[in-house]
């Protein structure tokens, strides 16, 4: 597609000031609305500041990901930095509404507006975009990507994760993705280097399951600031991260010491699920802790689906780590996109009693088909299990903010009566 | 001419017992009575197959056996009868009476009443049982073995000629053993037993150190055999073996009544009718004379001659049997093929993967 | 999350693996040379403590069975029968304390392949495994086999349906068990590797030992716990396995099915990751080499324990110390000696 390069500058202009307008007042949103934010969340608080004028892993090679299902410990291997460009910004949606249908998923829109635009998280720019093929409207972005010139690189995944061929097929994939790594970035997959990646990876796993456990423990810490956590493993530093992240831990820990817990007794405590919250689309968890919810745990794409799982391996060479690696990214994935996807279902029951859960909301994408169909299945299981749920159809447009208001503040009164 | 001779010695041979020839102690029945026989336990003692189990003749058996009472029996198995049950030894066990030195042509014969003979049976823990004859169309002996380890049975028959006393004693060790019943006692196989009280001259075979209950000796295995007369050794006893195939060596025994024999290999079979199991039977003979004044129903004998049988089965040779060359030939060869066959499932694995495939009929 | 004995947190931190291997070097010791040092344990154990070999101070509960099986029926009902049953009790009374974890941390050719194993990795040769069709049909042998190890010497008393079976038949399975073979090599005793001419059967049956042999030495290179896949031992004990003391369970609630207990499994069993229904998760395959324990990163999800008495639970502290931090130290402490030696 020959880009008109006049309009195409001017798009970019104003694209770029909606995006760093729109980045500004969530964060400050974030930030100022709430009291007595943890000191060591101001780390994360900077990086999401950096987003649009900082150069994020520079002298890097960047590779770019999407969803949950790109091996990001091979990326490490292969000596490149991976970052997650799935993107939530209205800024970009906009631009993104240009290529695909009015009635696409905002993120998947948004994501393709911010590849057009080159406004990527930290200004970074990828060697390679890996988009795995886990719903129609990813496949379709890619192939208009490919349009567009961008260095798209298609990751098959299985339509299913229960069958043997499913694992087969995936395995070949992967290893096929091994062999683009190593083109893209000139350096070999090694042992040692995956060993490597492995264990930083987990390591940085290991902090974040503490953190996790910690939310278990007493709400001492905002889901919009956990959100806030997770969403910068998208793309920051992996070692810096988990540095930090053992930081907050550590003053979790001390404020669960003093019982500095936020919210009331009585405040519901929210379980967010569907469609992935991706900053800067913050307004859902931000309103319901603004009408007196806590978000205590999120079951999304962009949280703890991203980083929960860990790579076990039996034997430390590149037959046994690769399949391992592989078989993380497929097997404990609970994306709708596969069938059957009933640990989605087991994985919330198990959040729900564990994290106490109160109310469960269900957060569905104009246009996202997946998590929209699961919706029905899933309310219905925890109703069974008699759990309240709201169920919440948004998109990236701020408009809906008094509908949303209303529909919360409904929700969340009948669940403070109930307690 | 010389066929009427021969005619003539074979019918006086069997007319009267003759002194000369030696009486032993068989395992082969007759061919008559092959079809009634059944071997068991490692060794292949023969025993009647009515009485495996039941300790019983048969109808058919009193048919033969009319006269005979079977009285002995009852007194003798009652102490031991429980545990014999348990080791299902309450078989009677047969041995044959044979005379002559051949092993394969020897007769079967018969001992009337007139003949003076003692028949005895040792048990592993030396305790005396009775050993009963039955005569029928063919003569044999009969006794349980209720224990495990050597028994020794003995058949001594005196004759006298001329101023010698003739004595011939036919013994045989058998060993009673059944894998069936454990190894617990696998040492207590060993000790060799001899009887100075029942025979003043004995011979034994000297046990090698590591045998155990499942010994048996093969061709090409060398074996100590001992004269011994009152328990104590001698020297110069003539000892002659003779084997199933015909082959025969006569040997001295030297200061301490020893005599080495090895056994030669002397079974060479062809490939389809191999048998490493099978049983071939030696027969040793041992000829004594002492100068020493005895005296024999009232009369006084300057010579005792003694003559000894001693008869056991022996396997063919163990290494023709047991081949390390072509233990190793298959292992190696299937440990090749196994390689060989990993490798070319590791390299088809680098193609792109199988398709299946559909039956088109 | 509840508050742990820090023993127990200790223990469930702990690397099993470790332990393991030292175990079975004590135990392969005391069943391959325990007979020289007049260590007498028992004969009928559920192991391989194989009788064929010198130093050997008990003995397989398999030649037992075999040896007394080749009787008569109606002795069966008679004191031999109870014999029979006296060995079973006598196996099932050993076998009742550590159920299956007799072949992950006792038995001497189960040991002997991880060793095999131990030396594949130094060579840095890949394992295979079964693929599911594979291994659905192959996993049937061992009960096929323990099957005939029971019929045949059955049959060389009885003749069933008229099938003579030659004597040379007897104890069957060892005759074509590569401990038969290799166990005593390590006594040096090389007298088992032979071909028995004495008849056909023999001829048959110790060719087939000596091809066993030689492909539980290729099998067991290429794949881990080759021969433990086919062993009438294990489908012996797995019918037992219930009522053992030792157990392992899974909570399905608890579980991601993330594989990680499927991947490490030197076995394969796939249930491991993906049952999430059943509680006792003991497979006829398993082991309890406590290797899926160890990389279970969901707290309780897989536990052992004896008499309901908690030994050992899957924790999360305890997978990180495992397959995480430690071993990261050593690596950057390697990078660093790489570096320094530049």
């Amino acid at each position: 597609m020959k880009v008109n390069s006049d309009r195409y500058e001017r798009m970019k202009k104003t694209g770029s000031i909606h995006y760093a307008m729109e980045i500004k007042k969530n964060l400050a949103e974030i930030t100022d609305d709430f009291p007595d934010n943890p000191e060591n969340m101001e780390y994360f608080y900077k990086r999401f500041e950096e987003y649009t004028t900082g150069n994020l892993h520079e002298g890097k090679k960047v590779i770019a990901s999407m969803c949950v299902h790109v091996p990001l410990e091979l990326i490490y291997a292969t000596g490149a930095t991976p970052v997650r460009i799935c993107a939530g910004a209205y800024a970009t949606d906009q631009i993104g509404a240009e290529f695909l249908p009015a009635k696409t998923c905002p993120m998947v829109k948004s994501t393709l507006g911010a590849v057009y635009l080159d406004i990527l998280p930290g200004n970074i720019k990828p060697e390679l975009i890996v988009n795995p093929t886990t719903c129609d409207q990813k496949k379709k972005m890619g192939e208009i990507a490919e349009e567009i010139d961008k260095p798209f690189f298609t990751l098959e995944v299985p339509p299913t994760k229960d069958s043997e061929e499913a694992r087969q097929y995936w395995n070949r994939v992967v290893k096929k993705f091994v062999k683009k790594l190593e083109q893209t970035t000139g350096t070999k997959l090694t042992r040692r280097r995956l060993k490597k990646a492995i264990k930083t990876v987990a390591k940085a796993q290991a902090v974040y399951r503490r953190f996790d456990h910690l939310r278990r423990k007493a709400p001492v810490i905002y889901g919009k600031d956990a959100i806030l956590v997770t969403n910068s493993y998208f793309f920051d530093d992996i070692e810096s991260w988990t540095e930090h992240v053992e930081k907050l831990n550590k003053e979790l820990e001390e404020r669960i010491e003093q019982q500095k817990t936020i919210g009331k007794a009585n405040s519901p405590r929210i379980l967010l699920t569907g469609s992935p919250t991706i900053f800067p689309n913050m307004k859902l968890p931000l309103l319901i802790e603004q009408l007196g919810g806590i978000v205590v745990t999120e079951e999304f794409c962009s949280t703890s689906r991203m980083i929960w799982d860990t790579v076990a391996v039996d034997e430390w060479f590149l037959y046994d780590m690769v399949p391992a690696v592989a078989d993380r990214y497929l097997k404990p994935s609970t994306c709708p996109n596969f069938t059957p996807n009933t640990d989605r279902e087991r994985k919330l029951l198990r959040d729900i009693k564990e994290f106490q859960v109160d109310g469960v909301i269900y957060q569905t994408f104009t246009g996202c088909q997946l998590y929209d169909m699961e919706s029905r299945r899933i309310g219905k299981i925890l109703e069974e299990n008699g759990i309240q749920t709201l169920y919440i159809e948004s998109d990236y447009n701020p408009d809906d903010f008094g509908q949303l208001t209303t529909r919360l503040e409904a929700f969340l009164d009948s669940l403070k009566n109930k307690k | 001419m010389k066929k009427i001779i021969l005619g003539l010695i074979i019918i006086l041979s069997g007319w009267s017992i003759n002194a000369q020839d030696i009486i032993w102690l068989s395992n082969t029945p007759p061919d008559f009575m092959k079809d009634r026989i059944k071997t068991s336990g490692m060794h292949r003692f023969s025993a009647l197959k009515s009485d495996r189990r039941s300790g019983k003749p048969s109808e058919k058996e009193h048919k033969y056996n009319k006269f005979k009472s079977d009285s002995t029996k009852k007194g003798k198995r009652s102490k031991k009868e429980s545990r014999a049950s348990y080791y299902g030894s309450g078989t009677q066990y047969v041995q044959w009476i044979r005379q002559g030195s051949s092993v394969e042509n020897a007769r079967y014969i018969c001992l009337d009443d007139s003949t003076d003979y003692t028949l005895m049976l040792m048990s592993p823990t030396s305790e005396k049982s009775n050993i009963e004859m039955v005569k029928s169309k063919a003569c044999y002996l009969k006794f349980a073995m209720p224990d495990e380890g050597y028994y020794n049975a003995y058949l001594i028959v005196k004759k006298t000629q001329g101023d010698t006393l003739h004595i011939n004693i036919a013994k045989v060790e058998l060993l009673n053993h059944s894998c069936r019943n454990g190894h617990h006692k696998k040492l207590e196989a060993r000790p060799v037993m001899h009887y100075p009280e029942i025979t003043d001259f004995e011979v034994i075979r000297k046990r090698h150190p590591y045998e155990d209950f499942h010994y048996f000796s093969s061709s090409g295995d060398e074996e100590t055999y001992q004269a011994l007369f009152n328990g104590k050794p001698v020297e110069g006893v003539k000892i002659t073996m003779n084997t199933e195939k015909g082959w025969s060596k006569t040997v001295y025994t030297d200061k301490e009544g020893k005599v080495n024999i090895q056994f030669l290999q002397d079974y060479f079979s062809k490939w389809q009718e191999l048998n490493g199991r099978k049983v071939y039977y030696y027969l040793l003979e041992a000829d004594y004379t002492v100068n020493k004044e005895t005296e024999y129903k009232g009369k006084v004998y300057p010579y005792v001659h003694y003559t000894l049988s001693m008869s056991d089965g022996y396997h063919p040779a163990r290494t023709m049997y047991a081949s390390m060359v072509w233990g190793l030939i298959v292992f190696l060869l299937v440990t090749v093929v196994s390689i060989a066959g990993i490798f070319i499932y590791k390299e088809r694995r680098k193609k792109p993967y199988k398709e299946l495939q559909f039956d088109e009929k | 999350m509840q508050k742990k004995l820090k023993f127990k947190r200790y223990i469930d931190n702990s690397n099993v693996s470790r332990f393991r291997f030292w175990i079975q070097i004590i135990s392969f010791f005391i069943f391959v040379y325990g007979g020289y040092f007049f260590i007498e344990i028992a004969s009928r154990l559920p192991i391989f403590s194989c009788p064929y070999v010198q130093g050997s101070p008990g003995g397989c509960y398999l030649i037992g069975i075999q040896h007394e099986l080749n009787t008569t029926w109606s002795s069966l009902w008679g004191f031999r029968g109870i014999a029979i049953l006296t060995s079973l009790a006598t196996f099932l009374v050993f076998f009742i304390f550590l159920n299956k974890a007799w072949c992950g941390f006792v038995c001497p050719l189960g040991t002997l392949q991880d060793w095999i194993t131990k030396l594949r990795k130094f060579f840095g040769f890949s394992f295979t495994r079964y693929d599911e069709m594979s291994f659905k049909r192959l996993k049937s042998i061992k009960y096929i086999l323990l099957v005939l190890l029971i019929l045949i010497p059955l049959g060389i008393r009885n003749t069933f349906f008229g099938i003579p079976l030659p004597h040379g038949m007897h104890t069957p399975f060892c005759q074509i068990c590569p401990a038969r073979i290799i166990l005593p090599l390590f006594t040096g005793d090389t007298s088992q590797i032979f071909i028995d001419f004495t008849d056909t059967t023999t001829i048959i049956m110790t060719s087939l030992g000596m091809m066993s042999a030689a492909i539980f030495l290729v099998g067991s290179f290429v794949k881990k716990r080759f021969f433990c896949f086919f062993c009438p031992m294990s489908a012996l004990q797995f019918i037992f396995s219930k009522i053992s003391l030792l157990r392992m369970t899974k909570d399905g609630d608890k579980c991601t099915r993330c594989g990680n207990c499927y991947r490490v499994c030197d076995v394969g069993i796939r249930e491991i990751a993906d049952d999430i229904i059943s509680k006792n998760i003991v497979k006829d395959d398993c082991m309890l080499c406590a290797k899926c324990v160890e990389a279970c990163p969901e707290d309780d999800c897989l536990k052992i324990s004896f008499a309901g008495i908690p030994l050992f639970n899957a924790s999360q502290e305890g997978f990180f110390k495992r397959y995480g931090q430690t071993d990261l130290n050593e690596l950057n402490e390697l990078n660093k000696q790489k570096n320094e030696s530049k």
